[in-house]
């Protein structure tokens, strides 16, 4: 029961794949046909979901269930079905220049885009704020690439960042040299010489006078050092380990498009 | 005034010149004379085509070339510069007299007559290289303030915009060569750093060969159609001049035909389909090659294909090993590990599962592999009868994954409680869709949420949603970009190649267990490789290996 | 100890309310920082800023609403930069109506406010205002993607037969001599630029069938988000430099010499930046401090 659309599937990738490798004809002809194949069904399948849409809202409203909701999305959807089409009949298209569709388009859909996108912002501050925590070395290592990345980014980040840096080096001396519970498999002594590190690392960023008469050398180093640190940390580290999850992507995809096309993986088919 | 203009010039009897350069190119439809405007283009009027003596079109002011639709064989074309004195004349529109400035046919000047015709005997073939030298690469470290010229041995090849701090020379020929960087604006000079590109398979050009006996010299010309994937010509490049080549020379490398002629060097972009014409000493004559047509193979792509040809050696042996019985480890994946716990939890809570597949297409992999976890997930809410909400993005996705949830729930021996309902489309835009999923999953308070195929922006607005209605989330999404969002917002991820193996993972199936051991052992290759060539070029072994 | 807990369990709807006011006071006040300018902004402007007057800047808006805040910025800092060197504007989109009223209204709003800076006297070798069809043009959307633009390379006429008002291009001044993108010349010899603003990867598009047929001299203008994918092109030299994000966008306008909306924005971003680092320490310092317990 199984056969006919495994081996299908397995004809048509080989002949796709190989493609690639064959510039001439019918190879390349063959891709850009399934292109315009892939843009027809889509305009056939569009139809079917916005019947699966419709029916599926009418008959919550038939139920009572999120009668508001539903409710609006039908009327949103004919109104605007209803105005297009008056578009055409009066101006020859909706995004015609004088067409009044464009204000439905200009003073509803681009807000409301907008704000869907803006609502990011507080979203991106309760997830950090939630989740950079340091409970162990490597979300403290989190925590402190994201903290001075999106300090050096900005400009005057860095004049922030010295603040923060020696309030959180005072706060993790303090931790480590005053609790008495295990951070995360650290004996003792450890925590004692990395509690002492942090503090001595907050009293030199808030020694007040350095060599030749100089003000708080240790911060203005940091003031000065954060964003060409920001810069490093995206240069290096991170478009190491990005490269790195983009190898394991490729080969991952490649193995799995191996599966489907022999036809081991088969659940994505009934 | 503008009466003693027009006499001035009407007492001027005006001596015309021809068209210059006339030259005939082919294209597939037809043949394309070109031209160069006449020392006295401000007198022509037209210019007017003739083919073996007869006037088969016109170019107006401007033009300098016309298309001769169809042409073939052997033809003899002239082109005839019309024209006569300039005058000024008045015209009279909506009551106002307005001054015009009109020609007086007075005259004529022909070209030469140049004769095309078809070479059977000039022979093109390709030149591939194994390890072949293609550059050198030129870095240099100061940041220049203008514009910035590249001098090799002396002489100016290109100039850069302002600022560049890099080039490839892909002219140059194996052997060091004298390079020097200036900066326009200070002057300043730079020897820069160079080092040698080597690729794995080189094109090194087209070897050309001939037999035209008794002949002078030729000027040796090449012509481009850029033809797309479906082989529509989408733009035509005239004759170019490459080389000026003797009488006794019956052959020629043009090592600057650019590779995109036969490689497709991208997938998609449109290849250079060239032919090559020799043109007499006085320009009277112009023979011209047959296209020079694609090969079979792409043999830019050889590399790919051995890798490819590697991998799959290797996949069919793991394979192979686990038919027989071999034990195949992997490692925990914790997301994956608590994908039955998350389903149970739900129905502890008596809520249903909500399951977001992303806002892929049905081409996409990542959809693929999301209906694949998916099926898992369905199966085992059936057994616990738990419903699972899907709401959609791809009207093709919402068809896959109710034929998906409909054989979960026939395997799991509750067809019954299979609701179609549950299964729907939403929107193809991206917010329309992220507002949509988040007000489900406010109202309906699913226990747990999974997150799991192609995801861009909108990622963040889900999980957020999920987070507040306190659901345990499992996400997982091959874009790079969105798995911080994830990892900040989720209990659980997984990240990269994890939601490819999810299938293979969770169905405990040794074959296709058996070809993650074939990643696997991809990756160790190329993780040992990057580690061996980055010691190398730390240690100052300076190359570059490409393709 | 309480405050110590809570300091752990801040209700997400104060640090929603906290974001609300970081972001929006700083457009109240108006105030804008500088920015420290980066190499690959400054090529670009210093490309336009060296062209001959009467260049050719041709703008690709591919961006929709959502990309709006980040991109908008760019474009109307262009025109203006553009504008104020005599060069004409030309506008073309690839995202199907998002685009095209998206770059109507930026090159729109940067069309009135040069206008009232000549009436001003601010602008003193221009003595005429800017207009449609002689200063600037809107070609507007044509289906088709890499089909369009290399029909661009070859005639523009072939793509668009006229602009978004249904106006000939024959009959437009600005386009006079203007018959495909080859006419931008080259980076040698440029006479123009063509700048693609980008919120998706049609700039991938654009750098493979564009510029690599017509070699002539292309930027980018992106989202942050993309911005990194299109260093490759920079390091290849097939783009002159790119301007990437919010902060890209506000480099532009203090090399131009005016403060936008990116420039308010970036005080707006760094309010913020630094507010959401605030509230991790917070976050840390409970944790740490209830842990104790």
């Amino acid at each position: 029961m199984f056969r006919a659309p495994v081996w299908l599937v397995f004809i048509v990738g080989l002949f796709m794949a190989s493609a690639f490798f064959i510039p001439v004809d019918p190879f390349p002809m063959m891709q850009t046909w399934a292109l315009k194949w892939d843009v027809i069904i889509s305009a056939f399948a569009l139809a079917v979901g916005i019947d699966s849409l419709v029916m599926h809202h009418i008959r919550r409203v038939q139920r009572r269930q999120n009668v508001l909701y539903s409710g609006t999305l039908l009327v949103g959807f004919w109104v605007t079905i209803a105005w297009g089409a008056f578009a055409w009949w009066r101006y020859g298209g909706p995004f015609a220049t004088r067409s009044t569709f464009l204000w439905l388009f200009r003073y509803i859909v681009v807000p409301m885009d907008a704000t869907m996108f803006s609502l990011l912002a507080f979203f991106i501050a309760s997830a950090a704020y939630r989740a950079f925590r340091a409970r162990n070395f490597s979300s403290s290592l989190l925590l402190l690439s994201a903290g001075i990345v999106m300090l050096g980014r900005v400009p005057f980040g860095d004049w922030a960042a010295a603040p923060i840096f020696v309030a959180f080096a005072l706060l993790l001396a303090f931790y480590f040299l005053r609790v008495f519970r295990q951070y995360e498999g650290w004996g003792r002594s450890t925590r004692m010489v990395v509690g002492i590190l942090f503090l001595a690392v907050g009293i030199i960023l808030l020694w007040p006078i350095g060599m030749g008469g100089q003000l708080f050398p240790a911060f203005r180093f940091v003031v000065h050092s954060v964003p060409h640190l920001a810069s490093w940390i995206m240069e290096v580290p991170q478009m190491a380990a990005r490269r790195g999850i983009d190898l394991g992507i490729s080969l991952g995809s490649l193995a799995f498009a191996l599966r489907v096309l022999v036809g081991i993986e088969r659940g994505y088919m009934r | 005034m503008t009466g003693i203009l027009a006499f001035c010039i009407l007492t001027q009897p005006p001596e015309l010149a021809p068209a210059q350069n006339l030259m005939v190119g082919v294209r597939s439809d037809g043949y394309w004379v070109l031209w160069e405007p006449s020392m006295t283009d401000s007198l022509i009027l037209r210019y007017e085509v003739f083919r073996d003596g007869e006037l088969i079109g016109r170019a107006e002011i401007g033009e300098y070339e016309f298309l001769d639709k169809g042409a073939s064989g052997v033809h003899t074309y002239m082109v005839r510069a019309v024209g006569g004195p300039r005058y000024i004349k008045e015209i009279e529109v909506w009551g106002m007299k307005l001054p015009l400035l009109a020609w007086q046919e007075g005259g004529y000047a022909d070209t030469r007559p140049v004769s095309v015709e078809p070479l059977a005997g000039l022979a093109v073939s390709h030149r591939w290289q194994g390890f072949g030298f293609s550059g050198y690469r030129l870095e240099w470290g100061f940041r220049p303030q203008g514009f910035v010229e590249v001098i090799r041995d002396g002489e100016t090849i290109i100039t850069l915009p302002p600022g560049s701090q890099s080039f490839t020379d892909a002219s140059a020929v194996v052997g060091k060569k004298g390079y020097m960087i200036r900066d326009a604006t200070t002057g300043q000079e730079i020897i820069p750093n160079i080092r040698a590109r080597w690729e794995a398979v080189h094109f090194g050009g087209l070897t050309l060969s001939w037999n035209l006996p008794g002949q002078e010299g030729f000027t040796l010309m090449r012509s481009a159609e850029a033809r797309e994937q479906d082989m529509r010509t989408v733009d035509h490049m005239p004759p170019e001049p490459v080389a000026q080549v003797t009488g006794q020379e019956s052959g020629f490398v043009d090592r600057m035909a650019s590779r995109e002629m036969i490689a497709l060097l991208r997938s998609r972009s449109p290849m250079n389909i060239y032919r090559y014409y020799l043109v007499s000493g006085d320009g009277s004559k112009v023979y011209f090659s047959e296209p020079v047509r694609p090969q079979a193979f792409n043999f830019m792509k050889l590399p790919v294909l051995i890798m490819d040809i590697l991998f799959a050696c290797v996949f069919f042996g793991f394979l192979f090993m686990a038919r027989r019985g071999r034990p195949m480890f992997i490692r925990k994946i914790a997301g994956l590990e608590e994908l039955d716990n998350a389903v149970g939890r739900s129905t502890e809570m008596g809520r249903p599962i909500v399951y977001v597949p992303g806002i892929g297409t049905i081409a996409d992999i990542e959809s693929i592999a999301s209906l694949t976890i998916l099926k898992h997930v369905a199966k085992k809410a059936a057994e616990y009868e738990t419903p699972v909400i899907m709401p959609n993005f791809d009207p093709m996705v919402t068809a896959a994954a109710k034929e998906v949830i409909k054989e979960a729930y026939t395997e799991a021996g509750r067809p019954d409680l299979y609701n179609e309902d549950n299964v729907f489309y939403v929107s193809s835009q991206q917010f329309a869709f992220a507002g949509a999923v988040s007000g489900l999953i406010v109202r309906e308070r699913p226990g747990a949420t999974f997150l799991i195929g192609y995801y861009a922006a909108e990622s963040l607005v889900i999980a957020e949603a999920g987070y507040s209605v306190g659901a345990i989330q499992v996400a997982g999404t091959a874009s790079v970009l969105q798995t911080p969002f994830f990892l900040a917002a989720c209990d659980y991820v997984l990240i990269g190649e994890e939601e490819y193996a999810a299938s293979a993972y969770l169905s405990h199936n040794a074959l296709q267990m058996a070809t993650l051991k074939a990643e696997d052992v991809f990756k160790a290759t190329f993780v040992s490789a990057i580690i061996v060539l980055s010691l190398l070029v730390s240690l100052g072994i300076s190359f570059i290996f490409l393709s | 100890m309480r405050f110590l807990y809570l300091l752990t369990t801040i209700d997400r709807r104060i640090i929603y309310g906290l974001v609300f006011l970081a972001t929006t006071l700083p457009f109240l006040f108006k105030k804008s920082p500088s920015v420290q300018i980066t190499p690959e902004v400054e090529k670009v402007y210093r490309f336009i800023d060296k062209l001959p007057p009467g260049s050719r800047i041709v703008l690709s808006a591919d961006y929709g609403p959502s990309s709006m805040p980040e991109i908008q910025p760019m474009l109307y800092g262009i025109c203006k930069h553009a504008f104020s060197r005599g060069h004409k504007v030309y506008l073309l989109t690839h995202w199907n109506y998002q685009g095209l009223i998206a770059g109507q209204d930026g090159i729109m709003s940067a069309v009135r406010d040069f206008n009232e800076e000549i009436k001003k006297g601010k602008h003193p070798e221009r003595t005429d205002t800017l207009l449609e069809g002689t200063d600037y043009v809107s070609w507007g959307f044509r289906p088709g993607g890499m089909a369009v633009m290399l029909l661009l390379n070859s005639d523009i006429r072939m793509a668009f037969s006229r602009d978004v008002r249904g106006q000939l291009l024959d009959s437009l001044p600005a386009m006079q001599g203007f018959r495909n993108l080859r006419d931008l010349g080259t980076v040698e010899n440029p006479r123009g630029i063509l700048i693609g603003l980008e919120a998706g990867f049609t700039g991938d598009v654009w750098v493979i069938y564009g510029q690599a047929q017509g070699r002539y001299p292309m930027a980018l203008g992106s989202t942050a988000v993309v911005t990194p994918s299109y260093y490759t092109y920079l390091e290849a030299g097939q783009i002159i430099g790119i301007l990437g994000g919010l902060k890209g966008a506000a480099e532009y306008e203090q090399l131009a010499g005016f403060k936008g909306q990116a420039s308010i924005g970036m005080l707006s971003q760094s309010i913020v930046h630094i507010l959401v680092v605030v509230l991790i320490f917070l976050g840390n310092l409970g944790f740490f401090l209830a842990r104790r317990k």
